[in-house]
């Protein structure tokens, strides 16, 4: 209530197009808005549900950026800001399907294979191997990743995913070690 | 970073390119986000809303409180000529009290003002002895004598039997007729001694 008052009474003019939006309300800049993050943001609900809830998602997430707006702060990046709106979506949909969502796990897979083995099938991974050893990840190694490929930094990651700094290391360095043993066993296969 | 790690890392950013490319929203997906988000009112005019409400409903509770506060009078008696109905603490002789006490259970309790009365009353008294010369008015004479007094309002009867004791002490002054101011003499016990006219000086109460 305290921050929404805040930034009610205290704010200021900003070149981002969410700080334009909180400001003002108009929705040129939430079209805006849309145009440049809607994919981004759907592409990462798909990795961490499927198609169908990740625009239901999507579509609640958007709302929430209208609800919320007078909540953001300029200091933060927009796509950080609606990356964590969307996140938190996510994980209530979760919640309110009773859908178990581990978001402390950070285990080592199993090896299914010896590292020389993982490092010479490297080259050679296909597309659905690749696709295939995502899925398998936890939710928040899998997460970790994908926002690092997404370009954020460690510390968007951690307002993102409302975790400390170590806690994110910890998951991108197992999330790798995950891949390279799953997609070596997968290339195996394939 | 070794080279199969750059090797990894590269072929894990191109398979992320890959796949953020055949995991888009198509072009209706992507209207209809636009045109739910266009048709959503913005927020900004309720939150606004709501921060004007919430001013007047605190604004509401203060006028009750204060106007509480002003409606019952603890300060010792003074004169009330308020416009509004205010209630005085000192007006009432017994106070019951009602409440949850910190332990949680309902207790009640009369505060009774009596003492309060008492000294009063005792100051009264005090007053009314120290008053040695009382005046008042002879309105009425049957077997006893009424005088109204010219302090409050007050009615002195003085029976048959004081009068007799009063005349026998030759404490009466002769001629008192109804009508006439009279000065009743007290002793230190608010007791009448002696009544005669008031004299020239006082012809009636206030002068």
């Amino acid at each position: 209530m305290l921050l929404s008052i805040k930034s009610w009474l205290f704010e200021v003019p900003s070149k981002d197009c969410m700080a334009r939006y909180a400001k003002s309300g108009d929705n040129r800049y939430l079209e805006q808005l849309i145009a440049l993050y809607s994919n981004d943001l759907y592409h990462y609900l798909v990795m961490q549900s499927n198609t169908h809830l990740a625009y239901d998602v999507s579509q609640q997430t958007w709302l929430k950026v209208i609800e919320k707006r007078h909540l953001y702060q300029a200091q933060t990046t927009p796509k950080a800001w609606l990356f964590k709106l969307a996140r938190n979506t996510l994980v209530d949909e979760y919640r309110k399907q009773q859908r178990f969502v581990e978001l402390d796990e950070n285990t080592h897979l199993p090896a299914q294979q010896n590292e020389q083995g993982n490092n010479n099938s490297i080259s050679n991974i296909n597309y659905q191997a690749f696709d295939s050893a995502l899925k398998q990840l936890s939710f928040v190694q899998r997460e970790a990743i994908t926002l690092q490929q997404e370009g954020f930094s460690l510390a968007d990651i951690e307002l993102i995913t409302q975790s400390n700094h170590e806690s994110v290391k910890t998951r991108l360095r197992y999330a790798k070690q995950n891949l390279k043993r799953l997609l070596g066993a997968n290339n195996e296969q394939a | 970073m070794n080279k199969p790690d750059e090797q990894f890392d590269q072929k894990l950013t191109q398979h992320y390119k890959e796949r953020k490319a055949r995991t888009t929203l198509s072009a209706s997906q992507q209207k209809a986000l636009l045109n739910n988000a266009s048709h959503k009112k913005p927020s900004r005019l309720s939150f606004t809303l709501q921060l004007t409400s919430l001013a007047c409903a605190l604004g509401v509770f203060a006028f009750i409180v204060f106007d509480s506060n002003e409606g019952i009078n603890y300060a010792p008696k003074t004169v009330l000529n308020s416009s509004f109905k205010t209630i005085d603490i000192h007006d009432y002789s017994i106070i019951k009290t009602h409440e949850i006490n910190p332990s949680g259970s309902y207790t009640s309790a009369i505060t009774e003002q009596k003492h309060a009365l008492d000294t009063q009353h005792a100051n009264s008294l005090r007053l009314h002895q120290q008053r040695h010369i009382e005046y008042g008015t002879l309105v009425k004479v049957d077997n006893d004598w009424y005088i109204a007094s010219c302090n409050d309002e007050v009615l002195v009867q003085i029976k048959q039997s004081l009068l007799s004791d009063l005349k026998g002490r030759h404490a009466v002054e002769s001629n008192i007729n109804t009508g006439d101011m009279l000065a009743m003499a007290h002793n230190g016990k608010g007791q009448i001694i002696a009544l005669k006219h008031a004299g020239t000086g006082v012809r009636q109460c206030g002068v």
